[in-house]
């Protein structure tokens, strides 16, 4: 009969006013901060390694363009 | 470091560095206990201390290619002293997130000016400058002295972060370094396997970083050639 009244007792409270633990220095939950961190790490790392991907693509493009322009140039100088 | 002599290397390494990876994971969320007085949040340290060991790789790739420089300079050592300072401030940029997560939950609150903390911010931030000094002042000979220069100075903080704990304590913990208490034995395996997943991804970054510059370099000098050669645009 005690349990009732009980859980009457701490809903009421709840609707009432919200309490901090005491003594408590918890700020967010571990599980959440966890996810989180492992969250930041891929994010960084794949960033990094897709933007040096894409940079290395643009390189190599650009040099194989000037490597033929630059090839071109000379073998008509030479047939001049 | 060139593509030509290596093209098989940096795939097995990216393999390698995977793999290592997702067996530390695995080894980190499956096999290591829960800490207990701070639960699962302490699993943020078998990353968090590795990354922190992968800037001090990067800083050092970093202070070795600058030192080259000075003494003979090359695009190889300029090349591969930015890529370490660009593989510092990423592993930092983890420590610096990472950290404060963990001390939300075990300090109650992100951020505290501990010696230890405001050391590896300082180097961090030597990085970064160092980052951003390459990016927008181009790569004349002058600009890559002064970097080498500040390559070298910002490698003087390294030993000083490392320090910082023992000589000015703070609340910084040290589990792992002199004085420190040690961690459980069923904990180390995953931490060996962090610190062998982040010195492969070191290395994997300095050297896809340093050939990325390689090549940023080979298309300067192929730029040279093609106004010599009076193409007289450049592309």
């Amino acid at each position: 009969m005690q349990a009732p009244v009980t859980a009457t007792t701490t809903q009421e409270a709840q609707a009432n006013e919200f309490r901090a633990v005491q003594g408590g220095t918890e700020i967010a939950s571990g599980s959440t901060l966890l996810v989180e961190a492992y969250a930041v790490i891929w994010v960084i790392l794949f960033g990094l390694f897709f933007l040096s991907w894409r940079r290395q693509a643009r390189l190599e493009d650009k040099i194989a363009d000037l490597e033929r322009a630059v090839g071109k140039a000379r073998r008509s100088d030479g047939a001049a | 470091m060139t593509p030509k002599r290596h093209s098989y290397a940096l795939p097995i390494l990216i393999v390698l560095s995977a793999v290592t990876v997702v067996t530390a994971i695995q080894a980190i969320f499956l096999q290591a206990p829960v800490e207990s007085t701070m639960g699962i949040v302490q699993k943020i340290f078998y990353f968090h201390v590795p990354a922190a060991y992968a800037m001090y790789l990067g800083a050092l790739a970093c202070f070795g290619g600058s030192v080259g420089f000075l003494l003979h300079p090359s695009d190889r050592a300029d090349a591969i002293a930015k890529a370490g300072a660009q593989a510092a401030v990423t592993f930092g940029l983890i420590v610096l997130v990472t950290g404060p997560l963990w001390a939300a939950k075990a300090w109650g609150r992100y951020w505290t000016w501990d010696p230890r903390l405001t050391t590896s911010l300082l180097s961090v931030l030597v990085y970064v400058a160092y980052t951003l000094l390459r990016a927008f002042t181009g790569d004349g000979e002058a600009e890559r002295k002064f970097s080498a220069a500040l390559g070298v100075l910002g490698a003087a903080n390294l030993p000083i972060i490392h320090y910082s704990v023992q000589k000015w304590s703070g609340q910084h913990p040290r589990v792992i370094s002199q004085g420190g208490g040690g961690l459980a034995p069923a904990m180390k395996p995953s931490l060996a396997l962090g610190f062998l997943a982040f010195t492969l991804l070191a290395i994997l970054i300095v050297w896809s970083r340093a050939r990325i510059e390689l090549a940023a370099a080979r298309l300067r000098h192929l730029e040279e050639e093609a106004l010599d050669a009076g193409l007289g645009e450049e592309s």
